[in-house]
Order: structure tokens, then sequence, then C-alpha cells
């Protein structure tokens, strides 16, 4: 038969002698190649379609070619800005098509008020075909430069990166490289986040955190200190909503900062912590029942261990009980509780306190715990009192949060957690055990032989331990460089937040009659923060008389010799 | 004009010859001359050059390329079988001679100096290639045993060779795809195209584990990281329908050789989807018509080099607008008669001037039915059309 396709192509081209069997092969397959290329040019004008009437939307288009989008804004807890990106323009310049470099420096210098015509002309005769003359100019001045009409001479959009906040938390949020990918603090955290236009929700409450620096700033201005450090902590979730670090720099001009202010001694800085771990000491010993609050030790004479001296502050020439040691601060008498612990015991309550680890905190510079090689009894004796163990001060501050707190270890966090989120939360201490701790906090604060006396804000139920720590230098402790700091939690009786504040090598001044410790330097200022921001976070003063003090702390703890004087808070 | 009884050589070319291919062929240039004029000075100025240099060398070549498509378009069968035999032996010769002694641009050693000139041989032996290629499996076909499959794909074999050291990669896969195009349509078995087409996938994947710069380009096509490829995108999104205006587009300023490997996109994002849609007509017009008219000559060899010279034109098109469009990866091919360059513009003048002369019609069904001008036989222009020997 003749097929149907010879006929066809039969019909198209007439008057043609039949062709052969070669021919009709080939020309049944330039059919067919012709209805694949017919296939491919339509395939590439469906693409192209596609491409160029995904106008309406091309924020869909580009984000599936990976364009850059605009960078996601930093909020704090209550939504206020920390970081957000701006567009500006920027003056640039081409050096190899400028005609006249005099005159056009002459015209632009008037306009741009910060340089003179000497450095915009040295700029222009640089060696290079891109010179930025001036970035963030105003509309008005675009409007003018452009009016110059100078060739050589371009304005471009550009984005830069503001921290309206300056210095406040500038740790914290870190900064970008001139190509806009992050590389310290929350900003390289969560670069990826952050670059896919998402905003960052921190813990973190502006308000809180002003407060802090403001009042940690004073201390070490009072005291001549070379540094700081202010974490405030929400015991119930974990949630940072304070973190500082003095000196800091502005945020928005880190790279003039120099490395002391752009070191993050709040999560890069490890420290031993001093008294303050005599917190967990009591706790630990509460919790594993080696002693209870009446059990007393003879702290008397310096204890000698090995080659070490153990000597208290303060010398007692007689036995304390448990609470008289943590608010009277005996370091005797915390080593002899720690040798009761034993070291095994209290070596896995900081591990499970997230203190032998690095933590699992959102930032970059966040550093390890220096642990001691060998944790036996000498190591556990000097733990007990905040020396061979250094964490950083985040680390320290959610570590006694749970022994001050309600009991629960929390990973300190600082994403922003919704009252309805769920986070891991592991039980160390049980309720009677932080309710004793609690209620020898206070007395540290409330009764007059306490240490941390000036850290009372009244009202607001503050307890509170302080820590005086001797430096280390290459040659050993240094007597004359302290590190003093205060933890302190409000309201004690039901814990919301805990506070700590560290000062770096605070110096004897004669409005503290010559002290530089923790007492004098880190206390008022733990009473002035709270006073301040209570009332932001919503927590109201109470009558110190109120039933349900009484109930909340224990009633029967014995301080000093006078007769057994039953606690008063 | 021309008088239909004009028998001098153009009165006759002039009824015979294909008008539509024709002028596709110079719309195309004339597009190619408008988007060089749009593309190519910011390239220029970043390199040095005057702003109009490429504007001005696009001309210069571009005149000889007309010359030379009208010029071979007159020729017979018969000389452009010996035109393109002499032509492949001489390019190969000049090849292998740009191994020895070309100078390295870019990567690749591909160019050969000419006073003034720089000329990539390689250009001009793709439509040689599918010259001889189509004579020798014409001859298989309709003469007696001679093996043409064998020489065709001795041929290809060596140049192959040649272009796989240079390297290039772009070049090969043409010549290679003629070849094959050649053999399938000269009757190739249906079980070997099957063959052959799954083994070009194995090729591909042979290329992207061995060769370094393929396996860079596959790579960032598929991560969809490839800074060109989403320059072009964004020209095609930018451009919308009616383009951004000529010369306010800002593609050219970003990409490298955006006159020559990314003109597609220029044209894009200046002149809109509907120019982009107006220019892959014309080439699919081309292609389709091309096709077409291959059957029209009587013999298996104008069938073929028709067809085969139609494919690589068409082929070389369609990859440059369709890496543009993020179809496939991105692959440096000049899109015929529209991107700057000597070598691309005067190889595509001489492709389809040999299509032109092929499709010249063999009878006088256009002159007109009577029989007035019947006397204007093929014969005349092709004596042995039937029987195709040398």
């Amino acid at each position: 038969m003749t097929d149907w396709k010879t006929r066809l192509i039969g019909s198209i081209w007439p008057d043609r002698p039949l062709p052969s069997r070669t021919r009709i092969i080939a020309q049944n397959r330039l059919v067919l190649a012709g209805i694949v290329a017919g296939l491919c040019f339509l395939g590439i004008s469906a693409k192209a379609v596609h491409l160029a009437t995904s106008l309406d939307d091309k924020n869909n288009v580009r984000g599936n070619y990976k364009q850059v989008q605009q960078r996601g804004p930093i909020l704090d807890r209550r939504g206020r800005l920390m970081a957000q990106t701006v567009p500006i323009m920027v003056l640039h310049a081409d050096p190899k098509n400028i005609m006249d470099p005099h005159n056009v420096a002459a015209k632009l210098a008037p306009l741009l008020g910060k340089k003179s015509k000497q450095d915009i002309l040295t700029a222009l005769s640089r060696d290079s075909r891109y010179v930025e003359l001036a970035r963030k100019i105003t509309p008005q001045r675009h409007a003018d430069i452009l009016a110059l009409g100078l060739p050589g001479i371009y304005i471009s959009h550009s984005e830069t990166r503001l921290y309206p906040q300056g210095s406040e938390a500038a740790h914290l949020l870190g900064t970008m490289d001139i190509d806009g990918k992050g590389i310290a603090g929350i900003e390289k955290q969560f670069d990826e986040r952050l670059r896919a236009g998402k905003p960052v929700a921190l813990s973190v409450d502006l308000g809180v955190q002003a407060v802090v620096r403001r009042e940690l700033q004073h201390q070490i201005e009072k005291f001549e200190a070379i540094g700081g450090a202010g974490v405030v902590l929400d015991v119930r979730t974990g949630e940072i909503i304070s973190l500082t670090s003095l000196p800091d720099y502005n945020a928005n001009q880190y790279s003039s900062a120099d490395s002391d202010a752009q070191f993050n001694r709040a999560t890069k800085g490890v420290f031993e912590m001093g008294s303050i771990f005599k917190v967990l000491n009591s706790a630990i010993a509460l919790e594993t029942g080696v002693a209870s609050l009446g059990s007393s030790y003879d702290v008397s004479k310096p204890l000698r261990v090995s080659r070490f001296r153990i000597r208290d502050y303060h010398p007692y020439n007689r036995a304390l009980n448990l609470s008289e040691i943590l608010v009277y601060s005996s370091n005797i008498g915390s080593a002899r509780i720690a040798e009761d612990i034993g070291a095994t015991a209290q070596k896995a309550f900081m591990d499970r306190l997230g203190l032998l680890k690095r933590p699992a905190l959102e930032l970059p510079e966040i550093s390890k715990p220096l642990i001691p090689r060998q944790w036996e009894r000498i190591a556990s004796m000097t733990i007990s009192y905040g020396h061979g163990l250094s964490v950083s001060p985040v680390q320290a501050a959610g570590a006694i949060a749970a022994a001050s707190g309600h009991g629960f270890y929390i990973e300190p966090t600082l994403l922003r957690r919704s009252p309805t989120s769920t986070f891991e939360k592991s039980r160390i201490f049980s309720d009677d055990t932080v309710r004793k701790v609690r209620s020898m906090m206070r007395l540290a604060v409330s009764h007059k032989d306490g240490t941390v006396n000036f850290a009372n804000a009244p009202g607001y139920m503050v307890g509170g331990k302080t820590g005086t720590a001797e430096k280390v230098t290459n040659k050993g402790y240094n007597r004359k460089a302290n590190l003093v700091s205060v933890v302190a939690s409000f309201p004690i009786h039901d814990p919301a937040y805990l506070i700590f504040i560290m000062v770096d090598e605070p110096k004897p001044q004669k409005h503290s009659y010559g002290y530089a410790t923790a007492g004098w330097v880190a206390a008022p200022a733990i009473a002035r923060i709270v006073t301040q921001i209570a009332p932001m976070m919503g927590i109201h003063p109470i009558d110190t008389n109120s039933p349900e003090i009484r109930l909340n702390l224990e009633p029967n703890i014995v301080i000093g010799t006078e007769g057994a004087i039953r606690a008063s808070y | 004009m021309l008088d239909r009884t004009d028998r001098s050589l153009i009165g006759i070319w002039w009824w015979t010859v294909d008008r539509w291919l024709l002028a596709s062929a110079l719309l195309l240039m004339v597009i190619g001359l408008l988007l060089v004029m749009a593309a190519s000075p910011p390239v220029a100025t970043r390199i040095g050059l005057p702003e109009q240099h490429f504007v001005w060398r696009q001309l210069i070549y571009l005149l000889p390329s007309i010359g030379i498509m009208l010029a071979i378009s007159l020729l017979t069968a018969r000389t452009i079988r010996i035109l393109a035999l002499v032509g492949l032996l001489g390019i190969v010769g000049l090849m292998i001679a740009t191994l020895a002694i070309g100078p390295e641009v870019k990567g690749a050693t591909r160019w050969i100096s000419l006073g003034p000139l720089r000329l990539q041989p390689s250009e001009f032996a793709k439509p040689f290639f599918a010259v001889v290629c189509a004579w020798l499996l014409g001859l298989w076909r309709e003469g007696e045993n001679f093996p043409g499959w064998m020489w065709a794909s001795g041929i290809a074999a060596v140049i192959v060779t040649i272009l796989v050291l240079q390297p290039d990669i772009g070049m090969t896969s043409v010549l290679v795809l003629t070849w094959g195009f050649l053999m399938f349509l000269a009757g190739m078995p249906l079980l070997l195209v099957l063959m052959a087409t799954a083994l070009a996938p194995l090729a591909l994947v042979t290329a992207y584990f061995f060769l370094p710069h393929v396996h860079n380009r596959i790579n960032k096509f598929l991560d969809g990281g490839n800074m060109q490829t989403e320059r072009s995108i964004q020209s095609f999104i930018d451009g919308g329908l009616f383009g951004v205006g000529p010369g306010d587009g800002t593609v050219k300023l970003h990409l490298p050789d955006a006159h020559a490997d990314f003109i597609f996109s220029v044209a894009a994002e200046e002149y809109g989807l509907l120019a982009c849609l107006f220019l892959i007509s014309v080439y699919g017009f081309f292609v389709l018509r091309g096709f077409s008219r291959s059957v029209s000559g009587e013999g298996m060899f104008a069938l073929l080099a028709v067809s085969g010279l139609t494919m690589q034109f068409g082929v070389q098109a369609a990859i440059h607008m369709a890496s543009s469009v993020d179809l496939i990866p991105t692959k440096g091919m000049t899109l015929p008669f529209i991107s700057y360059g000597g070598s691309s513009l005067l190889a595509s003048g001489i492709t389809v001037g040999i299509i032109l002369a092929l499709t010249r019609t063999q009878n006088a069904s256009t002159v007109s039915s009577d029989g007035r001008r019947s006397d204007i036989s093929q014969t005349r222009l092709y004596p042995s059309h039937s029987r195709e020997a040398l």
C-alpha cells in the first residue's frame, strides 16, 4: 500500500517522482526531528514567558533563585527593634571617567559636609574604577548631586545595618562583614534565618538591659574597675532578660572598637566565681542529705589540706551551722561540708547543672569551662567556695537559678519563649531543698550580719549571695586584683528573676571605707536594678509580714549566738 | 526588480532561492546589530576599549558575512562539495596548528591570529563537516557499495579528538550531534539510534566526572547558586513584556561577555518578552522551513546537508536561549547572527549560504504553471543531481 505519509508528502510537494525507500525513511525521521525542534523552541518560550510574567510575584521568583532579600530585623522580647536593615544611597565615582577631578571635587565638596575638597580629590585620583565617596545620602543631596550632572559620578542603592540602641546589648547583636555576612553575635548565629528575611525575636528586654547596663557602669566608675558583666534570667523559663558586658562599644561601629571592648565577658569569659558557689554547695548538701540546717561545723582554725590552707575572711572562733556558713560566707565551713558530700557526688551535681560543658547558648562567643584535671578531695573542697572551676557568668547564673529558684535546671536561652512553649527542664533539687536555700539567701541580705545587706530593695524580697575571687595571673592568685560578684533572686519566696552582677578589679575607695568587696561594689547595683526592673516586669512590692512569705520560707533558722533567734525576713 | 525572463546568474538565483529563509537570515543579522549596539559598549569600556569598538567590529564582520552567504548561495551542489572538502581539510590542519601555537584565551586554545583578526577555526569546521558528512552518507545510501558511514565516522572521530584536546566541549557536542543526526536521517537502524540516545546521558555523566569545568557548571546549575544565571533570570523578570528600553538594561554591566554569550538576556531585559518570543519564533521558523525545504532537493545529499546545517543552526540558538532562561547549565554558545563574534558570524554566513544554495527550487513550479519558463530546469544547475557523484 502507498501509506498515508507518502501521500501526504506527495500532496505538499507534488509533481515529484516517487521517492525511494531511503528517502521515505529520511523524510519520516525529519518530520520527527522537526517536531522535537518545535517542542524545544516551545519549551524555551514557555520558560521565558514564565520568568517574564512572574513580575507580580517578584519575591517568589527571587526566593526560588535565592535572590538576596532584605535582612530580617532583630527584636527584643516586646518586639522593639534592636537591629534593622535600611536602604541607603551610596555616592561613588569611576576615576577613569572623570575628566576634571579638580572641578568635580570643588563642586561636590560643599554637598558632602564631612569631606574636604582635598579628600575628594585624593579619592578621585586613585588608580581604581570604583571609589566610594559617601554613604547614606539624603534625598535632597541625591537630587543636588544629580543636578550637577557630573560624568563618572554615580549614585546607587545599597543597604546598611542599623542598631538603633547604639551600645545597648552590642555584644549580643554582634556584627556583619562588608558582604553582609554575620560574623559575630546573633548576626552570626542566626545568619541564615536573617538572610532569609525572617526576624529573630530575642528573650532580652531592652528596658531591663538599659537598667542593668547603667547600674553596672555606675558601679564600675565608682570603684574604678576595668569592666563587668551582668545577667538577668527568668528562672521559670531560662530566658535571658539581659546580658551585659562592659566595657562595650557602639554596635554601629564594631570595627572601631578595641578587642577588650569587643570581648563578651558574660559568655566568652570564664572566671572562678568565688563564694556564690556556696549556694550550690549548701543545696547539694541538703539534697544529698549529708547535712541539715542544724548541722554544725568547726571553723575556728584554718583548714590545712596537703599544701593548701583554707582560711576565712572573717574568722569565727566557734562552730557554725549550715545556714551561718552561707550567711557569713565561711570558706572553712563550706570545705568541710564538701568533704562530707564527696568529690563524685559534687561533680555529678555540677555536671547536671550544666557547669562542665560548653553551654548551648545561641551565641558564637561562648567558652568551655575550665575543669580541674583531677577532681578529688582537694579540688572538691576549693570548688565548694568557687575556686578551681572556671565558668562563664551565664553558666553560673543558670546553675544558681536552679538552686535558688524552683529546683529545675533550664539551659539559659537568648530566644524568646512563649508561655505555651515547651522546653527541657530537669529537676535537680527538691522543693524542700530550694525552700531552705532561698531562706538562707534571704537572710544573707536581711540579717544584720549578712554579707549582702546593700542588695536589699524594700518590698521586693531580695535574696542573694556575694562572691569575691582573687584573679589568677601567671604567678598564681593576685590578692590585689579581685573579681567581685553578687547573685540574687527576687522575690525570694517565689522567685521570678535571677540577677548576676560581676565587677572586674574594683579598687578600694574612701567612700567605701577602703572596701572593694562584693557586698560594697556589686550589692548596691542589685538593689537599684531590682527597684527599677520589678515594675517593668510586673512584680509588685509585698508586705514583709505577709503570711505568704512565712509560708514559703523556712521559719526555724538559727543565726548568731545571741540565743536561738528564729529567722526574721 | 528582476524580470522572470532574466536568464543571468543573478536572475535565476532570485527566482529559485528560498526567499523566506533568506529573509529570516537577514532579519536576524539586523536584530543582532541592534543588540550588539545595546550590549557591547559597557563591556568595551570595562576592558578599556572605545565604546563602539565591538559595534564596528561586528559591522566589519557582518558585511563579509552577508557577502559570503550570498556568494555561496549562488553555487552549485558540486562546487559546494568541493569547497567543503577543501575547507574541512584546511581547517583540520589549522586546528592542529592552533593546538600547537594558538594563544590561550580564557583557559582554552581555540583561536588563531591572522593579522589583526583572531579566528576560531573550529567554528568553520561545523558547516564543512556537515556537508562532507552528508555527501559521504548520501553516496552510501544512493551509490554502490561505498562505505560512506565509515568514512563519515572516521572524520568525526578525528575532529572530535582535536576539539576535546582544546578543550571545547560545546563544539564537540555540536559536531557529535551533527554526525548522529545525519546518521539517523540516513537510515541508521532504530536499535542503534536507541542505543546512541541512551549513550548520550552516559557521555554527559563521564564529562561531569572527568572534566572539572563541566563539573562546576553542572553543580552550579543544580545548586542554583550561579551568579550568571541569576543575573540572566533577573533580566527576564526586570524586562517584563516590553523591556526596560534600549540601552537602559543593567544585565550587560554584570555579565561577562554579555554581548556574546548572554545576548539573549540583554534582549530580554531591554526589549522585553515579546521581542524574545519574536526572536525564538524567527529561529523556530528558520529551522522548520529549513527541514521542510531540505526534501525539495532531489538527492539524498541535499536533504542530508540542508537538514544537518539547519540542525546546527537551530541547536546553537536553542542552547544559547535555554541557558539564558535557566533550562540547562550555562554553556558559552553564541546566538547565530546575533551574538558578537567574527568567526561565529562568518561561519553562520557560510552555513546559511549553503542552505540557501541547496534549497533553491529545482523545477519551475514557482515560475508558473503554464510551462512558459519550464526550460529553467534544474538540469542546468544540478547536471547530475539524481546520481550524485563528484
